[in-house]
């Protein structure tokens, strides 16, 4: 029982939360933060089940449930998490009550509306990363996006309704074309089959082919390209990211970003081989292209909640270099990445967060010598700083290692240049760090400056846990994903590479107005083989 | 003759009504006093008896009579429903608004009462004669409604302008029925029609007629290049009026356009479609483009229910029994989000509707939050975002589009809703993230009003959760094409 529904109370339990919220008296700000902060933490505990009663070695749809939605058009209430998908939610839930205690004093102006606003947040994020019907998965998409336009364009900072209409139009453009593909994967997938369903597994049996495919392959890509960011398509993310409010910083780069990940791992690749098999060197060239340009970037920052925003655009062009390598590591160490740069991200918008509270300022010049004054800060600061950077140990390490060497494995050049990217992004957040924290104390202003309280203690401690965890044993995360990204492989490498075990379905023939396929690297994917 | 009368009881109960709205009061009047309750009263009895009335319809065959230029089927009861809910919505939000405008109220409800009687007898028409009627009768009562407000230069100029033009439009109607008349003899919108004697068959006299018709239907649902008087006149009426027009007429409509390219009068579909095809992308674009630069919250309404009336043309250029059914599920979304921004709009623009200005709408989330977060719904459900109606609504109609090989037609469709969701929002940015330029004086929101609020931010958000009742009611309703 709690198996079929745990899913459904997980989305429930924030979105029906928001409502008591508006019952809670406007003078007491501290009852909704505390409310709010009960209501994601009991969420987090839920999804621990989910952890440990995931069976590891299968690649199924887990915890799943299905109940009739919309049976005219085929639409069912669809839930379930394989391994991808278990990390994601666990990440949510684990970065949620983290957000609200980072936010804990930055918002005092419309308490209850902000935090009503994150716990819908949440039930939207959450839903996109259980969701197993193409109409509840958009749904959830679409809906995410008005908590997040609210709380960049009002509690965000001097351009924030600059930025937040940017975020919603940039996203809402991708959005609208991936609707569309979507609406054509299923008159696709009736005109094949005979059978009307949004299902997210069963459409990907019936894979299309040629230029229908290229097209509705790039307008799902378009959509997730711009959530990820990828190079040029990321202008969005540093108005966003540095308008934000701490919380939402930290839930944009924790898992925001994911999303557009996510959506080329749920879709793209399984839906697309062939397409994606045409795509991969333009992907893995913007991969490459955001990794180096999101670093040189970051290196002239001024401005320290800019300078990690930019390096999410580089970290996030790993994982897509590891995505698009298209074997076992890469892939593995994409996801494992997607985790880490949440947690190591996330930390890092908390740790500004802490500063700009006490200085309110986050440019790198009005610092200097802060180790000498916050040396406990100072520790959490350059312990996150190692794992955004990769230091052997803590969870950058593996999650890079893994995609280089996928990378490696698919296509050396690009390979040997995101390597060039972990040297400058060591190199930008060394220099931040030194001109930061080390030094004598420039600013007078700068020495009464409080050390941690022990709310911010509370903040960092799991985080800094967890990225121990990840760095020094990645096992039980790996085992997770594996059986999901194996399976994944056998769905989206080119035909000529390996056994196909779902070639057979094309062969009913595209009943479309389209060309038929261009041959791709040897790679149609209507050849039935491998029998 | 029995039976037709039955068929009509609906309508005759609205016409009834309509008059014993004027003359019950009259006592009470002479000696001076509150009329408005008590006529308030009978209005709301006539609609509630005629919806229970068209409700014992409900599922019925379908059955003709007055000697069968009168067909009540599945389309007609649906649409029926639709028309008296509206009714009722604009009867609710526009008491308190003739009260803060003291305007006479007898007189509105009555006219109302008649409009609501030719929108629904311009469902049920078979042929152009009746439907003609039925529509005339709608349009005069739309007249006198529109002028209104009738102390301001802006209602008695949009009475003016839709007069004329809606003359002028129903003349081009005429014009195509005379000219179809007399090439065929027939004015038959429906197969089962009486069909009249005389008349030499001439294809091209026919075809012309057709046309013309079609460009009357045009001016009605205010497509592009037929739109112009759209902002013009939303923007004079009164609010409660311009919503009337916004969503009653336009179902009304569409409802005739149903029949019009429905079996019996039109030329086979292959002619008329390219047509359709291209008015439906100028009007969604033209409307989505045109609404941008409004700064009149007013006017931006009237911008997007043209731009509305494209993505129902996409549903009428589909052509299927799914796309119909697509149709009229959106027009019942489309008339609650529509009805709850206008009876939002009226409130806000306060007494003689000085405050129209989107810029007048800045801080409203601080001064009325509840009233900001519905506006905020029905904005967001006209941009079609999820989980709203208004996505659903598009949902379906997009599907059926792409289904009928209409690909690139949904896509153009799709990105107008990208386009259109820049001016919804710059609204929500006003109201919620910037804080007020200078005092204006504060409002309530009357209790009838809020009725109308709760019931469409309800029904908005619920059948956009929920469609799988009223998509079945649709269908069955789109069966009876």
């Amino acid at each position: 029982m709690l198996d079929d529904w745990i899913l459904t109370w997980l989305i429930a339990l924030p979105a029906l939360g928001a409502l008591p919220l508006f019952l809670l008296p406007a003078g007491r700000p501290q009852l909704a933060r505390a409310w709010t902060l009960a209501v994601t933490t009991v969420g987090f505990l839920l999804s621990l089940h989910l952890w440990f009663h995931f069976a590891p070695g299968s690649a199924a749809s887990q915890f799943s449930q299905s109940l009739p939605w919309i049976e005219a058009l085929g639409i069912r209430y669809t839930v379930g998490v394989d391994g991808i998908s278990l990390l994601m939610v666990l990440l949510t839930t684990f970065i949620m009550p983290l957000a609200v205690l980072g936010g804990w004093r930055a918002v005092d102006d419309r308490v209850r509306a902000y935090h009503a606003f994150l716990l819908l947040l949440e039930a939207g994020m959450l839903g996109v990363f259980v969701a197993g019907d193409l109409f509840l998965f958009y749904v959830f998409w679409e809906a995410m996006l008005i908590p997040m336009y609210f709380l960049i364009g009002i509690w965000g900072g001097r351009r924030r309704v600059y930025a937040a209409l940017k975020f919603f139009i940039y996203t809402m453009v991708g959005s609208l074309l991936m609707l569309a593909a979507i609406l054509y994967l299923v008159v696709y997938h009736h005109q094949v089959t005979g059978i009307w369903t949004c299902d997210i597994a069963a459409m990907g049996a019936t894979p299309l082919a040629g230029r229908a495919e290229l097209l509705a392959c790039l307008a799902f890509a378009l959509a997730f390209a711009i959530k990820v960011p990828i190079w040029p398509l990321h202008t969005w993310l540093p108005d966003a990211h540095v308008e934000a409010p701490t919380a939402g910083s930290v839930i944009l780069a924790g898992v925001l970003l994911k999303m557009g990940t996510y959506g080329f791992l749920r879709f793209c690749l399984p839906y697309f081989p062939g397409a994606i098999a045409t795509l991969t060197p333009w992907f893995m060239s913007l991969a490459v292209i955001g990794i180096l340009y999101g670093a040189l970037v970051a290196l002239v920052q001024e401005d320290v909640k800019k300078l990690v925003a930019y390096s999410s655009v580089s970290h996030l062009g790993y994982v897509m270099l590891g995505i698009f390598a298209l074997n076992s590591q890469g892939l593995s160490g994409g996801l494992l990445q997607m985790l880490g740069h949440g947690l190591s991200t996330g930390a890092l918008f908390l740790l500004v967060g802490m500063i700009y509270e006490r200085r309110h300022t986050r440019l790198i010049a009005d610092f200097g010598g802060l180790a000498a004054v916050m040396p406990q800060f100072t520790f959490f600061f350059l312990l996150t700083t190692f794992a955004s950077i990769g230091l052997p140990g803590l969870n950058g390490f593996v999650g890079e290692f893994l995609i280089l060497l996928g990378a490696f494995k698919a296509a050396p050049v690009f390979a040997v240049l995101a390597s060039l990217g972990v040297v400058l992004g060591a190199v930008y957040m060394l220099w931040m760090v030194q001109r930061v924290f080390f030094g004598a104390v420039t600013h007078e202003e700068n020495r009464g400056l409080r050390d941690l309280l022990p709310r911010e203690w509370l903040l960092l401690l799991p985080l800094a846990a967890l990225m121990l965890w990840i760095g020094l044993y990645p096992k039980p995360f790996l085992a997770r994903i594996e059986p999901s990204v194996e399976a994944l492989l056998v769905r989206a490498r080119p035909a000529g590479q390996e056994l196909r075990l779902d070639a057979p379905a094309a062969s009913h023939g595209p009943a479309t107005s389209l060309s038929l396929p261009a041959p791709a690297a040897g790679a149609v994917p209507s050849q039935p083989q491998g029998e | 003759m029995d039976s037709s009368l039955s068929l009509a009881a609906p309508a005759i109960v609205l016409v009834l009504a309509a008059m014993l709205v004027l003359l019950a009061p009259l006592p009470r009047r002479r000696r001076g006093g509150g009329e408005g309750r008590l006529s308030a009263g009978i209005a709301l009895a006539g609609f509630a008896v005629a919806a229970a009335l068209v409700l014992r319809q409900w599922g019925a065959p379908s059955h003709l009579g007055f000697g069968d230029r009168w067909v009540q089927d599945g389309l007609a009861t649906y649409f029926h429903l639709l028309f008296l809910g509206i009714g009722v919505a604009v009867l609710l939000m526009a008491m308190p608004y003739l009260r803060r405008e003291v305007l006479p109220r007898l007189e509105f409800l009555a006219l109302l009462l008649f409009a609501v009687t030719g929108m629904m007898l311009m469902a049920v028409a078979t042929e152009l004669i009746t439907f003609f009627l039925a529509l005339e009768l709608l349009s005069m009562a739309l007249y006198v409604l529109a002028g209104y407000h009738r102390n301001q230069a802006r209602s008695i100029e949009a009475a003016i302008k839709y007069f004329l033009l809606g003359a002028f439009a129903s003349a081009l109607l005429l014009m195509g029925m005379a000219l179809h008349w007399g090439a065929t003899g027939s004015l038959a919108l429906h197969a089962a029609a009486p069909v009249g004697g005389g008349g030499q068959f001439s294809p091209a006299l026919a075809r012309a007629g057709f046309w013309l018709i079609l460009v009357g239907f045009a001016f009605k649902v205010s497509a592009v290049p037929f739109h112009f008087w759209t902002a013009d006149v939303y923007d004079g009426s009164p609010a409660p009026v311009a919503a009337l027009m916004a969503t009653g007429t336009k179902a009304a409509a569409f409802a005739g356009l149903l029949r019009l390219l429905g079996p019996g009068l039109a030329p086979p579909a292959a002619e008329w479609t390219p047509v359709l095809w291209w008015l439906a992308v100028l009007t969604m674009s033209v409307g989505n483009l045109m609404a941008i630069v409004q700064s009149n919250l007013k006017r931006m309404l009237a911008f997007s229910s043209v731009a509305h009336a494209g993505y129902l043309l996409v549903a009428v250029v589909t052509a299927t029994p799914g796309a119909t059914r697509a149709l009229l599920f959106y027009l019942v979304a489309y008339s609650l989000m529509n009805l709850g921004a206008f009876a939002v709009l009226g409130l806000v623009a306060r007494k003689g509707e000085e405050y129209q200005s989107i810029y007048d709408y800045a801080g409203l989330a601080r001064r009325q939050p509840v009233l900001a977060i519905l506006m905020s719904v029905f904005l967001f459900a006209l941009a079609g975002i999820p989980p709203t109606v208004g996505f659903t609504g598009k949902f379906v109609i997009f599907a059926e589009a792409v289904r009928a090989g209409l690909l690139p037609l949904a896509v153009i469709a799709v990105l107008n809703s990208l386009v259109s969701v820049y001016y919804y929002l710059r609204v929500i940015y006003l109201m919620t993230m910037k804080d007020e330029w200078e005092a204006s004086p504060a409002f309530g929101v009357p209790a009838a009003t809020a009725l109308v609020l709760a019931g469409a931010v309800l029904l908005v958000l619920w059948l956009g959760l929920a469609p799988g009742q009223l998509l079945a009611a649709a269908a069955d309703a789109a069966r009876a094409l």
